[in-house]
């Protein structure tokens, strides 16, 4: 099974199957883009992404292997966040910041599947939450002015769904 | 070993020649040039770094590359060996380059060896990594170019950019490099968020993760910050939401309106409530949005004095509409309606509007053919009224609710059965004439009857259950709130009904235990309301 070697930001290396890792779009873009032989033993680096969070993505990606890519999105449909499998839920019982690390890391390397189980669970942090309770989780700043936030929040106050 | 330290020699000739070459056209200046002779290490690095890919030549690439492809012939060279040679040739000054150069041009090498010399190359001082990082990473591409700052801080990284040029043998150095150039340029792996907080401000992330919310929750969404407003305001974000203009709340400030109107107008709703509303806001709201117009379906006007002008200015002017629904419109009359009803109007729904009377029905009746639903509270309409549906003007009628009409009788339920023979879903809550009669007549008349709702019918008794169980043979929803007179016999009737799939009996009293048990029975109940 022909291998690759993965460089993480902190200079570790991970030796994975390249079938394991071309869930991820980059790499696979990577390799073709170089015209890398699968075969080659030069590590790719990722410099977006440490050591620690790329072992987490390469246990996601390994037991994920042989799903069925996902299927096409229907670009404007709205999306459940109450559907995350049981391991998927497990595996990112982990703090507020290694989540985010992962979103990040999911987000560079365009796996998609990974991305989609993060943003449900960033999702669902936020679901429920105030506005200011938002920004205090990811340290958005407020730059509305008073008079553009009450207007916002006035347009906004009372929507029906049908 | 000799023909190895040839080769180096040659590799060392053709990389002068190729500094040479390099520096009569390099934009660096003549300072590098006299710290590489001075042999420092470092300043070495640093002029391999003002080498760029456009300066490299071919010829010159040509002799060094035939001298690597020898000293380095595929997989036969041991990595140890090659390392060794390499580190002691880094003391002299003459081949201090090689050592920096080697990685670069060993482009034809196999793979195994250039990343253990990439290695050695790792004992060349921190100080050049910068510049060499910034050299690589500008053939590396693999990194966005804002980000020098990181690379600048680790020795490490100018390995990992080395690593990287070293790809294929398949390709000369320039063409890769060149390929490598245009990847950077391209959007693949430009500008990558690399904090939460940039993430969170990223355009097109946000466009994709707004997705996982519903309506409801995007409008809190909205008032986090400017970047998550304009990213939400847009029209796929809100289908099927229906935003509620309360003109009382916004008062008669003109700049503020403006504003309200512009941001409906962005979000593209094509549903509106206007609640509270005279006809100056009505005539307001309709020219202050020009674009939208084309857009609403679905107006909704509640609590509001508007007059039968204005009704008819916004129907005429918004010209698709396709759902109406007025509700305690108490200046609105039937000669209104009259006047303004479009056939494009496929739901209607009026509700408590003191005015409306069996007129109205006659209007319904007579101006919307393609009418598919029909939600009507009024308290005086009577069973004359109904009557006025004809079965060849209203064969689409198929959903129609009559809540709380309690003029209604009997007699208007044989009305209904005669004109309007499609109809599917049907409610007489709240029409508390009707009795067991009244219900046998629909059971027998109404055999596509899917969801009949006679709640809050005191007169029912358990006879009409008998004739629902009988004869409807597709009911799906049956509701009997506050039907005080069913008792656990008529539960049992209704317990035969194999489609049966929503069964509401709030409130009924004498309804228990037995009644209770029958219903268990029931497999294909999905949806049991008691209370």
């Amino acid at each position: 099974m022909p291998n690759i070697k993965l460089h993480s930001s902190d200079g570790e290396i991970f030796v994975v199957d390249v079938e394991i890792v071309k869930q991820s779009v980059t790499i696979r873009t990577m390799l073709e883009d170089l015209g890398m032989d699968e075969d080659e033993d030069e590590p790719v680096p990722l410099s977006n992404v440490n050591s620690a969070i790329l072992k987490k993505v390469i246990q996601w990606c390994t037991f994920h292997k042989d799903d069925p890519p996902p299927p096409e999105d229907d670009e404007n449909k709205e999306k459940r966040t109450d559907d995350i499998s049981s391991w998927d839920a497990e595996f990112l019982k982990v703090d507020q910041g290694t989540l985010f690390e992962l979103i990040l890391a999911a987000n560079y390397l365009d796996i998609k599947g990974l991305l989609d189980v993060t943003c449900k669970t960033v999702a669902n942090m936020i679901k429920g939450k105030s506005p200011e309770e938002i920004r205090k989780t990811f340290n958005i700043k407020n730059d509305f002015t008073p008079a553009e936030e009450e207007q916002v929040r006035k347009e906004n106050e009372w929507c029906e769904e049908k | 070993m000799s023909t190895i330290r040839k080769a180096y020699m040659e590799i060392s000739n053709g990389i002068r020649g190729l500094r040479f070459h390099r520096e009569q056209s390099s934009s660096c200046g003549s300072s590098q040039h006299e710290t590489a002779s001075k042999g420092c290490p470092s300043d070495e690095s640093k002029s391999g770094t003002s080498r760029t890919s456009k300066n490299i030549t071919h010829k010159e690439e040509g002799v060094v590359s035939s001298a690597v492809a020898r000293l380095f012939p595929v997989k036969s060279a041991s990595p140890p060996l090659i390392r060794k040679e390499v580190g002691n040739r880094t003391s002299e000054n003459k081949c201090v380059s090689t050592s920096q150069s080697l990685p670069s041009s060993l482009t034809k090498s196999p793979s195994p060896l250039t990343s253990s010399c990439a290695i050695t190359v790792q004992s060349s001082p921190s100080s050049a990594a910068d510049h060499n990082s910034v050299h690589f990473k500008q053939q590396n591409g693999d990194s966005p170019p804002g980000s020098n700052d990181k690379y600048r801080q680790s020795n490490k990284e100018s390995i990992l950019n080395q690593t990287k040029l070293i790809g294929s043998p398949k390709a000369g150095i320039a063409c890769r490099i060149r390929k490598l150039n245009m990847s950077v340029t391209g959007q693949k792996w430009a500008g990558k968020p690399e904090t939460m907080l940039e993430l969170m401000l990223d355009e097109r992330f946000l466009s994709r993760f707004f997705f996982y919310f519903s309506s409801d929750e995007r409008r809190k969404l909205c008032q986090v910050c400017k970047k998550w407003k304009s990213v939400l305001y847009k029209n796929v974000y809100w289908v099927g939401v229906m935003p509620v203009i309360n003109f009382k709340d916004w008062g008669s400030d003109i700049s503020k309106r403006k504003l309200c109107f512009e941001n409906f107008q962005n979000r593209g709703f094509d549903q509106v409530c206007l609640t509270g509303a005279v006809d100056m806001d009505i005539a307001d709201f309709i020219n202050n949005t020009p674009n939208s117009k084309k857009l609403i379906r679905a107006v909704s006007i509640r609590c509001s004095n508007i007059s039968d002008n204005a009704l008819e200015s916004i129907i005429r002017k918004v010209p698709n509409i396709s759902r109406l629904e007025l509700s305690n419109c108490n200046e609105v009359t039937g000669s209104g309606l009259w006047a303004c009803l479009n056939p494009k109007i496929v739901v209607l729904t009026i509700t408590d509007c003191i005015h409306i009377a069996d007129d109205t029905i006659g209007a319904i009746a007579q101006l919307l053919p393609a009418l598919h639903e029909l939600n009507l509270q009024a308290y005086h309409v009577t069973d004359n009224g109904l009557a006025l549906f004809d079965s060849k003007l209203n064969s689409s009628l198929r959903i129609l609710r009559l809540k709380s009409c309690w003029e209604i009788t009997n007699h208007g339920v044989v009305n209904i059965i005669h004109a309007l023979p499609n109809i599917t879903v049907l409610s007489l809550s709240g029409c508390s004439k009707i009795t067991d009669d009244g219900v046998e007549i629909i059971a027998e008349n109404m055999k596509k009857l899917k969801s009949l709702d006679i709640s809050w019918c005191s007169r029912v008794t358990d006879a009409s259950l008998e004739y629902v169980a009988c004869d409807l043979g597709v009911l799906e929803e049956l509701i009997l709130d506050r039907c005080t007179h069913v008792t656990d016999v008529g539960i049992g009737y209704i317990s035969t009904m194999t489609s049966l799939n929503r069964l509401f009996i709030r409130w009924c009293v004498q309804v228990g235990d037995f009644g209770l048990h029958h219903i268990f029975s029931m497999r294909s109940l999905r949806v049991l309301s008691i209370a």
